[in-house]
């Protein structure tokens, strides 16, 4: 057993030939993710991990190499070395390149071709974004850019919007959950739309814009969601889930904010085509109107003429029956008057008849005279004074 | 009625005027309507002050929920 007996020292060392001896630790490349990052001058000491195991790694002299950040998916090179001191093992990095965008990209094209499989982006379920919002909600961080381009981009258009500004978080671990919180917050306010905005920024800055869970709660929101994260060339599965992205803030400001002068000219368009179909309307109407009147009269003009030839033809023949009757009439009249000259007590005198007086007026029949009387004669030519010497009624 | 829906209505008035179905009067009448409802929108776009609010104080409240979820 004695004889077994080695020195820490001895084993150590006969550990460290071991592991530098073998060739397949050296020289070689480990993807892994990098936590408990610490710098010790130029030195700096973290553990690389996957997902069930790990691995303590060294760096000396830090200039000119990739600083990584905890979380980040990193490629190492370098070589295992047992740090026989110590006992410890540790792979000593030479240079570290970030796996980071690579890697990040493909478990997010895994996430979005899931999402996409369970229909969270289908157009279907997309509704529509308001033309005239009245009440908006803008989920951003006040501190950025972002509000005062989304606000001054509104306000150059109308006065009509209102907008609400909601603080979250843009970017670090926590940001997905809160924007998650309040979104669900915004949206039992009856807002009209509600806006998710951040400013341009890496991927990895806009990783939560990518988060599932705000993914699921855009699309489980009432209120219709516009994306306005990152610049045009950035493509989020915030963007894809939203009912309409914006390809900046700016451009989601635009999207919301009708142009009141535009509008009312519009409106003012439309009362005045109104007012057009209306005069349309009216006059087509007067000329129908009118037609109907030539109409009537053309047919009653016939009726017109007609008539007044009729009243002519009678008028002309009563004119005639007139005349006649009234030539008839004045020869009738022209007899009577012959007739009544020739009985005018004068003619008759003229014609040598005398009229008789007696005391009594004038004297028709012998027997109103009595012998001895005295009587007046009237004749044309003057009066004589007689007495009846005797009378005779036997004639 | 909403702004979008007057509007909406102020354009169906006008489709509906432009029918050479509608009779005068019922163009009369929709006349009035229509310019009760432009009067109305080009109010509600005058009248507006275009309030912008901060909701910070509200979503404090929030903030408080959220730091109780994590304590738990």
């Amino acid at each position: 057993m004695n004889n077994n007996v080695l020195s820490v020292t001895v084993l150590n060392g006969y550990i460290k030939g071991v592991f530098a001896a073998e060739e397949m630790l050296h020289d070689i490349s480990v993807c892994g993710e990098v936590s408990g990052f610490g710098l010790r001058g130029t030195n700096a000491f973290f553990d690389l991990k996957d997902e069930t195991s790990k691995i303590a790694c060294s760096c000396f002299g830090m200039k000119n190499i990739y600083i990584p950040k905890n979380g980040e998916s990193v490629i190492v090179f370098g070589s295992v070395d047992y740090w026989h001191k110590m006992g410890k093992l540790s792979f000593v990095v030479r240079s570290i390149k970030p796996l980071g965008e690579g890697a990040l990209a493909i478990k997010l094209e895994m996430l979005k071709k899931r999402l996409r499989e369970e229909g969270y982006f289908d157009d279907a379920h997309k509704r529509p974004i308001p033309k005239y919002p009245k009440r908006v909600c803008v989920l951003t961080s006040l501190s950025g850019a972002v509000r005062r381009d989304i606000v001054t981009t509104m306000r150059a258009r109308n006065t009509y919007t209102d907008i609400d500004l909601a603080d979250v978080p843009v970017q670090g671990t926590q940001a997905a959950a809160k924007i998650c919180d309040a979104l669900a917050l915004a949206d039992k306010q009856g807002y009209d739309v509600i806006v998710i905005a951040r400013g341009g920024g890496s991927m990895e800055e806009l990783m939560p814009f990518n988060d599932e869970g705000l993914v699921k709660a855009i699309y489980a929101a009432k209120t219709p969601v516009i994306s306005a994260v990152g610049h045009e060339t950035d493509y989020t599965l915030c963007d894809m889930v939203a009912d309409e992205r914006a390809p900046t803030p700016t451009a989601a400001g635009q999207m919301l904010a009708f142009d009141a002068n535009e509008l009312m000219a519009y409106i003012d368009d439309t009362i005045y085509s109104c007012k057009r179909y209306l005069e349309d309307k009216i006059s087509r109407m007067r000329s129908d109107l009118h037609q109907l009147c030539m109409r009537m009269s053309s047919r009653s003009g016939g009726r017109i003429a007609s008539a007044k030839s009729d009243i002519l033809g009678i008028s002309s023949s009563m004119a005639y029956s007139i005349k006649a009757l009234l030539a008839k009439r004045k020869s009738d009249v022209e007899a009577q008057v012959i007739k009544l000259n020739m009985l005018n007590p004068e003619n008759m005198l003229k014609r040598g008849y005398f009229i008789i007086h007696n005391k009594d007026g004038e004297v028709n029949r012998i027997s109103r005279l009595s012998a001895g009387e005295e009587i007046t004669l009237t004749g044309a030519d003057g009066r004589a004074s007689a007495v009846v010497r005797e009378v005779k009624n036997d004639v | 009625m909403t702004f979008e829906q007057s509007l909406k209505k102020l354009e169906q008035i006008a489709e509906k005027m432009e029918d050479k179905d509608t009779s005068l009067d019922e163009g009369l009448k929709l006349f009035d309507e229509g310019v009760l409802l432009a009067q109305e929108c080009m109010k509600k776009l005058e009248e507006s002050s275009g309030k912008v609010t901060e909701l910070t104080a509200r979503l404090e409240k929030l903030r408080v929920t959220e730091g109780e979820k994590q304590g738990e």
